[in-house]
């Protein structure tokens, strides 16, 4: 398997100052968030969002990672529909688990997952925890690897939980994978 | 009916709710058995039951634009409790506080190392 480029391309969207970057998508989102926080739409508070973003890239820089994200706005609705569905029905699972007379039986599966990009594995461990009746125990991301814990799910129900994860990754992959990616999860699907 | 009146009484509802799923998060994590099946009501119902608290007092606060507020909560629930359960689920399962006799198939016992 060829492992991601590490080395990113320079992005035309960052800013140096010395030997530190500023990411201007970075400091958007800072700024947003900032905004977001003292629930205040007005120029000062903008103002201050750039300053302490700013400040937050200067004092704690991050190494630079390639990203690779891409939206698909198509994609990005399924894939928001599916996990609200999904947020929905696993709530329901649990508690009707919770409060069942028996412990359920459990099983903890190795999924490897078809993708290659950290950020497209990074997204999926989080959302397993929302598909019905997973959560994710251990992650290996140098064979990109999920293990991932099935409440409820006994032997005969393993393969056809392996596949839901599989169809999660597709979605994921859909919303927010480039061309790349893509066509990686779907050839290597066999589901 | 007035249009306030429909949005206070949609907001009651999902406050209701959202207080329902997260006591019955609460009952899941003192009836489960192991630490891994606690973890799904941490993981569930409990964003689920936050998610409607926040919905329906995002609903009566509207214009106020403090409802953003409400949004940053709910997102960073959704991003940050898978880590923090991964963490928990990663030491229990390497301190062998799992309960073998619940768990039928585990295809990560035959890829630790043994140390």
């Amino acid at each position: 398997m060829t492992p991601p480029s590490v080395i990113p391309k320079r992005s035309p969207l960052d800013l140096r100052i010395g030997r530190r970057i500023i990411n201007l998508p970075t400091l958007l989102t800072l700024t947003v968030v900032w905004m977001l926080l003292f629930g205040e739409l007005s120029l000062t508070m903008a103002l201050g969002g750039v300053l302490v973003g700013t400040l937050i890239m200067l004092v704690f820089p991050l190494p630079t990672v390639s990203l690779g994200l891409r939206l698909h706005p198509v994609g990005l609705a399924v894939f928001l529909g599916h996990f609200i569905v999904d947020l929905v029905v696993s709530s329901a699972r649990v508690v009707a688990q919770s409060f069942a007379r028996r412990p359920p039986r459990s099983s903890i599966l190795a999924i490897p997952l078809r993708t290659r990009s950290d950020l497209l594995l990074t997204i999926t461990a989080i959302c397993v925890s929302v598909i019905p009746g997973s959560v994710i125990v251990e992650v290996r991301s140098g064979t990109f690897t999920l293990f991932v814990h099935m409440l409820g799910t006994d032997v005969d129900a393993a393969e056809d939980a392996r596949r839901k994860v599989f169809a999660l990754e597709e979605r994921v992959a859909r919303a927010f994978g480039t061309r790349e990616e893509i066509e990686r999860v779907e050839a290597g699907g066999d589901t | 009916m007035t249009g306030t009146e429909i949005l206070d009484w949609i907001s009651v509802i999902l406050l209701l709710l959202g207080a329902a799923l997260s006591f019955a998060a609460g009952v899941g994590l003192v009836r489960f058995p192991d630490l891994l099946s606690r973890m799904h009501t941490a993981a569930k119902p409990q964003v689920m039951g936050l998610v409607l608290i926040s919905v329906g007092l995002g609903l009566r606060l509207f214009p106020d634009p403090r409802v953003g507020f409400l949004f940053l909560v709910v997102l960073f629930q959704i991003l940050t409790v898978p880590v923090a359960s991964h963490i928990a689920a990663r030491v229990a399962y390497r301190t062998g506080r799992v309960r073998r006799d619940l768990i039928g198939v585990d295809e990560l016992e035959e890829q630790l190392e043994p140390r």
